[in-house]
């Protein structure tokens, strides 16, 4: 299927947004998108990763080392509080722009 | 994460943060590539997709690096202050719980530094400071001298080192004097500055405005010009800018102003004492005079790579050449310079620097103490740190809290410390002998601020690192236990704080001995009975202009009619003149001839007094004794009966039999012919200072003084009155009283008796005030000192304490055992500071009054009032270690 190439500045909603559903380690985050936007989303994978470093200097995620089920090290990152609120304003401010956008493209000519 | 955990959490090393990351991206990867190979590719395949996916590993890596890197920087930043913020609320917690000690340990600092401070501030402002002359470091004095002393140099010799060009670049000459300046408002005498054309351009001294002196100038009968101070430009011209070529009232003449002199302008021979207002020209003789006046100064600045040794070594010759052409001249004259800074400032270095080892040595004692006393502290706040060893923080997280606690105490110690340096330079300054130079400049500058304040820090940390390693030493889990306790490092330092306080009583019982023996010889000065009555008396000097009285009845009918004028003032209960008062003035002495008395056999000197001259009125004014005969009366005149008055010490030592009232005698010097009668003889009185026996004197009346060519000595007398009330509400009206007999006539030097006294006394008063301070200050530091060990001695033995009161011992018996041992230190202290005392006693006996240096009250008061400070230190802890639970400290804290 054709993906549609990630929009600026949305990489951070789609991390909080996959976060908000528990920890999850970094290639568990890129697996939930995948799987949730069913792989619509071309995002190279790697570019995940600064962008968790960022969220995780600037408050909104907590980065922790711990096991995955096979025994396996990795770092599990983790919404705050900060972060949940920052999850919410976000996908509001979004839905807000995407539904006025919907109707500057659906709206006939004046 | 809980927000205990977080709170301890450090962060990372910088070599975790990369392997972190490396970590992070390896495991995507794998599991990436393993999701692929589970749909089917070749496990080779799978890697390769799965890195194309990724993208640049490389990049996307060292993007991370970097946000981590920055996140840790600031979190690192956020933690240094958490942790400051942290130990200041600790320090401040823990000074709140003991602010006894906290304010003993602040006001030993206070002292230390504000001693420190207030020293320094005259060390600088007298010593360091440079002279204020164009590079000091090539001016020399050129100073004459003989195998009796030094003296001055001629105008004969200034013209012959003129001639030096060899060695000298420049040399300006010059003497002080004094001028009366009429004309403008109140007619006034001023010091004046007599210089030749050199003497301020050698100086490198420019006036502000205007110029100096040409050679022309400088000549007899020249143009006559003058400078003027700043200080006389800015009080008495109104500091007006057109005061260049303005007439000045000078003697009687009319002079022309040339030039206003900068603020600080001085020459050597200014440093001290009242300043010159004016500057004229030193005129020299073309022609000297051969009789060889020595009276000049004389500074040159010497050519540039000349030595010292060289210029001494030419400077020999030249002094050989004059002994041979200058027949007045001794034949061991020679020829010294000397760098002017140690000419102006040499003979107080010594002292100064004294002062300064001193209060240096007193800071340095009060760092120990407050070491000390914050190590007692730290054993008993042992538990305290071990809990919070336990919570995570390291040894030197501790430490860091105790140099936290010490910089607090330093920066409050320094503040205080600088009010108190402020209080005691200001009285230092009020006492300091009046002839410590540049003293009037002295005031707490921003370099001195800069010194206290590193002061301050530097002993912070001096006595802050002690504790500190204290902790660091003793945190952790053995402290909880209670062990580490008489360990043998724990002794030696206990030893050490032992030594320290010994040596501090045997310092403070020396120190309290020296001060005891000067209070008892100031006690003994202010007492000593001068001869005349100092309270209520106001005191001037009167010159009269020769031009306008020249001849003795001129004089002297002045004087009467000033003292008749005086008489009517309200307020004055009577007046009187003399030519040189007593504490004031010297008189110089003059061999006489007594009439019926055998010729001087061999080698026997002339009878001799001081020579004074008194008006009528003098010695009731002054209300000296009668002790024979009468006083002055307004009859003794030029056409009655040469009469004469001696005091006592004259009579009992030319008269020791009596008879001295009636007896005729004569001036041995070929200039008085007249046989004067002998008709008063009146108390002693103590002319040179109240330490010195009554010197041999004689009195003329007034107007029956010899001529002789020294005119001024009638002219110029000084003025007593004797008040009814406050003697300075006198001072206006008898200005007005003289002004009324000759407007012209200028008053100087007025001051009441009790300020002259006061001057005498100034050396003795800064000894009493600067020995009393240290001694002070010892009594503190041992107070400080003894508590801070017993304090420590009571926390060590805490257990054994409890052991002996569980087996039945009582607690007075407790009291006894920690009273005992300090009591036993200080009676070894006081022994070693009693030899201490006699030696420094031994030392001060030179300059004691009527004081044996082994004075026995002091030798008996001082030791017993150190014990009983030494008591009253133990005293707390004490209590505190008879007051032990034995069930506490028997459990083991």
């Amino acid at each position: 299927m054709t993906q549609v190439d990630l929009l600026q500045g949305t990489l951070d909603l789609l991390l909080l947004k996959a976060l908000s559903w528990g920890p999850m380690h970094g290639y568990e985050i890129n697996r939930w998108i995948r799987d949730t936007t069913g792989e619509a989303l071309a995002i190279e994978e790697g570019a995940l990763y600064p962008a968790l470093h960022r969220l995780e200097a600037r408050g909104w995620v907590e980065a922790e080392w711990g096991l995955t089920d096979r025994n396996r090290r990795a770092k599990y990152y983790r919404l705050t509080r900060a972060g949940r609120d920052q999850c919410r304003r976000e996908a509001t401010a979004w839905t807000r722009y995407a539904g006025v956008m919907a109707r500057v493209i659906e709206a006939g000519r004046a | 994460m809980g927000p205990l955990r977080r709170l301890f959490r450090l962060a990372p090393r910088p070599e975790t943060i990369v392997a972190d990351i490396d970590e992070e991206i390896t495991l995507h990867l794998e599991l990436r590539a393993a999701e692929l190979e589970a749909q089917g590719r070749s496990p080779a395949d799978a890697r390769a997709e799965a890195e194309r996916l990724f993208g640049e590993v490389r990049t996307h890596r060292g993007s991370c690096v970097t946000i981590d890197q920055e996140r840790i920087t600031s979190m690192r930043r956020a933690d240094a202050f958490d942790a400051l913020r942290q130990d200041l609320g600790f320090a401040l917690r823990a000074s709140r719980r003991r602010p006894l000690f906290t304010a003993a340990a602040i006001a030993i600092l206070a002292l230390g530094i504000g001693a420190n401070t207030a020293v320094f501030s005259i060390v600088h402002g007298v010593l360091l400071r440079p002279l204020p002359f164009e590079e000091p470091g090539r001016l020399v004095m050129v100073r004459n001298g003989d195998s009796r002393g030094e003296f001055q140099v001629s105008e004969l010799e200034r013209m012959r080192y003129r001639q030096e060009t060899g060695l000298f670049e420049r040399i300006g000459t010059w003497y002080f004097g004094t001028l009366t300046i009429s004309g403008t408002g109140d007619t006034e005498r001023v010091r004046t500055l007599f210089a030749d054309a050199d003497a301020l351009p050698v100086a490198g001294i420019r006036p502000v405005l205007g110029r100096t002196f040409t050679p022309e100038e400088d000549v007899p009968g020249g143009e006559p010009v003058v400078l003027v101070s700043h200080n006389y430009w800015r009080t008495r011209l109104g500091a007006r800018q057109d005061v260049v070529g303005q007439p000045l009232t000078v003697d009687g003449a009319t002079a022309t102003i040339i030039g206003v002199l900068p603020p600080d302008a001085r020459l050597p021979g200014d440093f001290t004492g009242a300043r010159a207002e004016l500057v004229a020209p030193l005129s020299p003789d073309p022609v000297p005079d051969p009789r060889n006046f020595h009276f000049l100064s004389a500074m040159a600045r010497l050519r540039p790579g000349a030595t010292l040794e060289a210029v001494n070594a030419r400077l020999g010759v030249v002094a050989r050449e004059l002994v041979e052409t200058v027949p007045p001249l001794p034949d061991d004259f020679r020829i010294t310079v000397v760098p002017v800074t140690q000419a102006v400032l040499g003979q107080y270095r010594p002292a100064v620097l004294m002062l300064l080892w001193a209060v240096g040595l007193l800071l340095l004692l009060a760092c120990a103490n407050v070491a000390g006393l914050l190590l007692a502290q730290a054993e008993s706040r042992r538990r305290e740190f071990a809990v919070r060893a336990a919570l995570g923080a390291g040894p030197g997280r501790l430490a860091r809290q105790m140099v936290t606690e010490s910089l607090i105490l330093g920066g409050l110690g320094g503040l205080a410390g600088l009010l108190v340096g402020y209080g005691a330079l200001r009285g230092l300054l009020a006492v300091s002998p009046p002839g410590l130079p540049r003293v009037d400049q002295v005031s707490l500058e921003p370099v001195v601020l800069v010194f206290a304040v590193s002061a301050s820090l530097l002993t912070a940390l001096l006595f802050g690192l002690a504790p500190a390693a204290a902790v660091r030493r003793g945190s952790g889990v053995s402290s909880l236990r209670g062990e580490g306790r008489g360990s043998t490092v724990g002794r030696e330092r206990h030893l050490v704080r032992r030594g320290l306080v010994f040596a501090e009583i045997a310092l403070a019982v020396t120190l309290a001995a020296g001060a005891g023996l000067v209070v008892r010889t100031w006690l003994n000065v202010v007492k000593t009975d001068p001869g005349f009555e100092v309270e209520r008396r106001l005191t001037f000097q009167l010159s009269l202009p020769a031009a306008r009285y020249e001849t003795r009845e001129a004089r002297w009918q002045f004087y009467q009619a000033l003292t008749i004028e005086l008489g009517g003032v309200p307020g004055v209960r009577a007046a009187g003149a003399v030519s040189a008062l007593p504490l004031a003035q010297e008189a110089g002495d003059w061999g006489f001839l007594i009439e019926g008395r055998p010729p001087l056999r061999e080698g026997e000197r002339n009878p001799f007094a001081d020579r004074i001259v008194v008006t009528p009125g003098y010695f009731e004014a002054m209300r000296v004794r009668l002790v024979e005969g009468r006083l002055p009366t307004p009859a003794d005149d030029a056409t009655r009966e040469p009469v004469i008055l001696i005091n006592e010490a004259t009579a009992r030592r030319y008269w020791p039999e009596g008879g001295a009232l009636g007896a005729r005698i004569r001036l041995s010097s070929n200039v008085d012919t007249v046989w004067r009668r002998v008709v008063g003889i009146v108390g002693d009185v103590r002319s040179r200072g109240l330490e010195e026996a009554a010197r041999q004197e004689f009195y003329f009346p007034h107007a029956q003084y010899p001529t002789n060519p020294s005119q001024n000595a009638m002219g110029t007398l000084s003025v007593v009155v004797h008040a009814a009330g406050d003697p300075e509400a006198l001072t206006g009206p008898v200005r007005e009283a003289v002004r009324r007999l000759d407007a012209d006539v200028p008053l100087s030097q007025v001051r009441t008796m009790d300020a002259v006294l006061d001057t005498t006394l100034s050396v003795r008063r800064l000894q009493l005030l600067l020995l009393g301070f240290f001694a002070l200050s010892g009594l503190v530091l041992v107070a400080a000192g003894v508590y801070g060990v017993v304090a420590f001695l009571v926390s060590e033995r805490a257990r054994e304490f409890g052991v002996r009161l569980a087996l039945g011992a009582d607690r007075g018996g407790i009291l006894r055992l920690v009273l005992g041992d300090s009591v036993r230190l200080a009676v070894i202290g006081v022994t070693a500071g009693l030899g201490g005392a006699l030696v420094l006693g031994r030392l001060l006996q030179s300059v004691l009054f009527g004081v044996r240096f082994a004075d026995p009250v002091v030798l008996s008061v001082v030791p017993l009032v150190v014990l009983v400070v030494v008591t009253a230190a133990t005293v707390g802890p004490a209590l505190r270690a008879a007051r032990t639970d034995p069930g506490m400290t028997l459990k083991g804290e």
